[in-house]
């Protein structure tokens, strides 16, 4: 993984909020790994990856981010079937971003949404690099999973 | 002559890495080497760690014993057997070719087998663990420091410090209590498995091994 393509998917992902709400934009807080337990939070959007490494890319969200995201497009009811809506959205915004960033040699999935109930038994890589994202007084999480023994060794 | 080196023999250090000559020169691997010595572990799992071929390997631990840098450490009976089963392959072998020269023979005929004297049976209760002096602890963050130092650009140097920890064990991560690290965070790693770990998959991602100087003190 180039970090060119790293640094242009985190900052894909952050100008769709800030775009969302200029004058009150995104703060990437300090990254930091995470091994063993995966960093999830209330919704999920995932993409699998595959090319140098076999990995996956999520963005995690916390039920308040969504209901900013929902109000801020019109929406005024909150249940569990919009936000899940939103986290399609995000779904669909995160698959194109990396498309946009890691295209070319990189295999990318069909972004997964996941919610309540969603969780168990999924299977993500044990160690992340976690890039935390507040936006509106919440934070979700842009995370980069690698499997360890890909490609020229991850 | 030449040292013979046996791959269920044990090394250590020896003098602190602190204590290195400033002018030191090794080759890398040579370095990767001397770092993943414990005083615990036998030449044969130092080698697997490493990823080295056997020739490697023993070349490597002969010339760090000319240069006086480890030295082979005494093993207790129980010590040595357990130091045996990790040399010798997946070969079944009787009781008895377990507990004489194949064990930890030298590869070449003829030469015969000379382990250590073993102390007597009273030190058996002693484990490997409190043989040895105290480790030194690795500094994660001085380890981070080092890899982030080799790549310009701090995205670079984060992602080159993630995929050097994605090669570490979670679990071995876990026992020590690392369930997130930040990239300015600073623990000390005490566990020699993990310290072997560590440097060994930092001189796979960096191409180099780590420098004396993540290590603090005894």
């Amino acid at each position: 993984m180039d970090p060119r393509q790293l640094q242009l998917f985190r900052s894909i992902t952050l100008d769709y909020f800030a775009k969302l709400s200029p004058g009150d934009g995104p703060v990437l807080e300090e990254p930091y790994l995470q091994f063993g337990e995966p960093a999830l939070l209330d919704y999920a959007s995932l993409v699998r990856i595959r090319g140098e490494y076999d990995g996956c890319l999520y963005l995690t969200s916390p039920v308040p981010l969504l209901q900013s995201l929902l109000r801020i497009h019109g929406e005024a009811e909150v249940s569990e079937r919009t936000l899940r809506d939103m986290c399609r959205e995000l779904s669909n915004v995160l698959s194109g971003n990396a498309s946009q960033a890691f295209g070319g040699n990189w295999e990318i999935s069909v972004p997964v949404s996941l919610g309540p109930g969603d969780f168990e038994g999924l299977r993500l890589p044990a160690s992340a690099f976690v890039m935390p994202i507040r936006w509106r007084g919440s934070t979700a999480l842009l995370v980069v999973g690698l499997e360890p023994g890909g490609g020229n060794g991850a | 002559m030449s040292p013979r080196i046996l791959p269920a023999a044990i090394f250590e250090l020896a003098a602190p890495l602190e204590r290195l000559p400033a002018d030191l020169r090794l080759r890398s691997l040579e370095w990767g080497v001397l770092f993943a010595v414990t005083g615990r572990h036998t030449v044969a799992q130092v080698g697997a760690a490493l990823e080295l071929s056997d020739e490697e390997r023993d070349r490597v631990f002969r010339r760090l014993c000319e240069l006086n840098l480890i030295a082979e450490r005494p093993l207790t009976a129980g010590e040595y057997l357990r130091a045996a089963a990790t040399a010798g392959g997946d070969r079944p072998r009787t009781l008895a070719e377990f507990l004489t020269p194949g064990l930890a023979a030298p590869r070449e005929e003829g030469n015969g087998f000379e382990p250590l004297p073993l102390p007597p049976l009273d030190d058996e209760k002693e484990t490997a663990m409190n043989l040895t002096a105290t480790p030194p602890s690795m500094s994660l963050r001085a380890v981070m420091r080092f890899i982030t130092a080799q790549t310009p650009g701090s995205d670079a140097g984060q992602l080159d410090v993630y995929r050097a920890f994605v090669r570490v064990s979670p679990r071995l991560l876990k026992r020590n209590g690392i369930t997130t690290l930040r990239f300015e965070d600073d623990r000390l790693v005490s566990d020699p498995d993990l310290q072997q770990e560590i440097l060994a998959s930092v001189q796979h991602v960096v191409g180099k091994p780590c420098p004396p100087d993540v290590f603090v003190g005894h």
